[in-house]
């Protein structure tokens, strides 16, 4: 179970909190018999000095990963009860995250584990497309210190070491070196983002950051387990394109178990209700 | 009390075992590495069934059907914090945590 974005230390499951959608949906797959396994993530918990590696593919599939692998290992040591079902969840950073683990599981590491079925909801599995949706708005965009802190993560992972200069206009740029991506800023892209990082970013005049960016693609692939998306029609957070985008190339690549669940009229924080029961009736089928 | 008077009804050995039992439920079960990635397991915090219903029905930010919760939510859970391995972005191994959450069914140390 991977939990969605958060901002506080409070926040982290192993801190349990019963507000983070995790940790609720968490206790009550608990309470309904399943064991939870709901990873921090780098940056929360035991690793709260380091910086959280927000929405980095490679990071957040391994972390979780190895999480399962030390749930495995306290088992062995336990009279903990595992049986052969895997079943994968998240929401928002925790969709992702969870398009991100099954991938990682399914491609790199069958012979360790295999997933029974998984069920993201309102992830941004496709990175490439919803930067260029970003930086092609003319709108604000509510989302915009969520993008700030995707950049910022990819500037520093894969080292490219760009001055927020680069990135933004001033005083924009001075204003989130100064005070990090959280600040209340200029919330319209065309005015926020410099005209090189748009042309660069959307054009892929910048062919390292735009290899960056496809790195986290996480949307065109062929799941061999069952997978089933959810995502609301009217989610101006994450936009459904992600999941459609997804489940148009994963048919293509002929995976023929992966189906996706688009919730009318929902936006990201009304579908989240809609996301834990379907994941529930979807979990019944195994 | 009925724990107990089962308790009475056996050989020593057993009360021994309980007791083993009972003391590995405190605060931290494991202060050395257990594994490759598993490093230690800390108890969070056990709710009973009730507890249960009553703060997921009471949830901020999901309102969710009472009776759905009631039928669904048939047992209490432990939390345990569970500190493990993994490697940082920079490819360095460092200690990081999570919550494993477990159905009563699932916890004999303690029940």
């Amino acid at each position: 179970m991977q939990h969605g974005t958060i901002l506080f230390e409070s926040e982290a499951p192993s801190n349990y909190q019963l507000s983070v959608e995790a940790t609720f949906f968490g206790t009550l797959l608990g309470a309904a018999g399943y064991i939870a396994v709901v990873p921090d993530y780098i940056g929360y918990g035991a690793s709260q000095n380091e910086p959280h590696p927000y929405e980095h593919r490679a990071t957040l599939g391994r972390t979780c990963l190895d999480m399962l692998r030390a749930v495995r290992e306290y088992a062995q040591q336990t009279p903990l009860l595992l049986d052969n079902r895997l079943f994968l969840a998240g929401y928002s950073e925790g969709g992702y995250a969870t398009m991100c683990l099954h991938k990682l599981i399914e491609e790199a590491h069958p012979d360790e584990f295999s997933v029974t079925a998984s069920a993201p909801g309102a992830g941004a599995y496709y990175k490439t497309a919803f930067s260029n949706y970003i930086l092609s708005s003319q709108d604000n965009l509510i989302f915009i210190n969520n993008y700030l802190w995707v950049l910022e993560t990819y500037n520093r992972v894969y080292g490219f070491g760009l001055p927020w200069t680069y990135f933004l206009n001033l005083p924009y740029a001075s204003q989130v070196a100064q005070n990090g991506v959280w600040i209340n800023t200029q919330y319209n892209p065309q005015l926020l983002f410099t005209a090189q990082a748009r042309e660069d970013l959307q054009n892929g005049t910048n062919p390292a950051f735009a290899a960056a960016l496809a790195d986290n693609d996480v949307y065109d692939w062929k799941p061999l387990a069952p997978l089933r998306m959810f995502h609301g029609t009217d989610d101006d957070f994450v936009p459904p394109f992600n999941a459609e985008d997804a489940l148009l190339a994963m048919q293509a690549r002929g995976a023929t178990q992966v189906s996706l669940v688009l919730f009318e009229g929902k936006n990201h924080e009304t579908a989240l209700e809609d996301y834990v029961f379907g994941v529930l009736d979807f979990l019944q089928d195994f | 009390m009925h724990l107990f008077c089962e308790v009475n009804r056996r050989p020593r050995w057993y009360i021994l075992f309980l007791a083993g039992l009972l003391a590995s439920c405190g605060e931290t079960e494991s202060p050395s590495p257990l594994g490759d990635y598993l490093v230690r397991v800390d108890n969070i915090r056990t709710l009973s069934v009730n507890e249960v219903r009553t703060q997921l029905k009471n949830h901020p930010a999901v309102s969710v059907n009472p009776l759905l919760i009631d039928l669904l939510a048939t047992q209490g859970v432990r939390v345990l914090k569970l500190t493990y391995r993994t490697p940082n972005p920079e490819g360095q191994m460092i200690e990081v945590s999570g919550a494993l959450i477990l159905p009563e069914a699932q916890m004999p140390h303690c029940l």
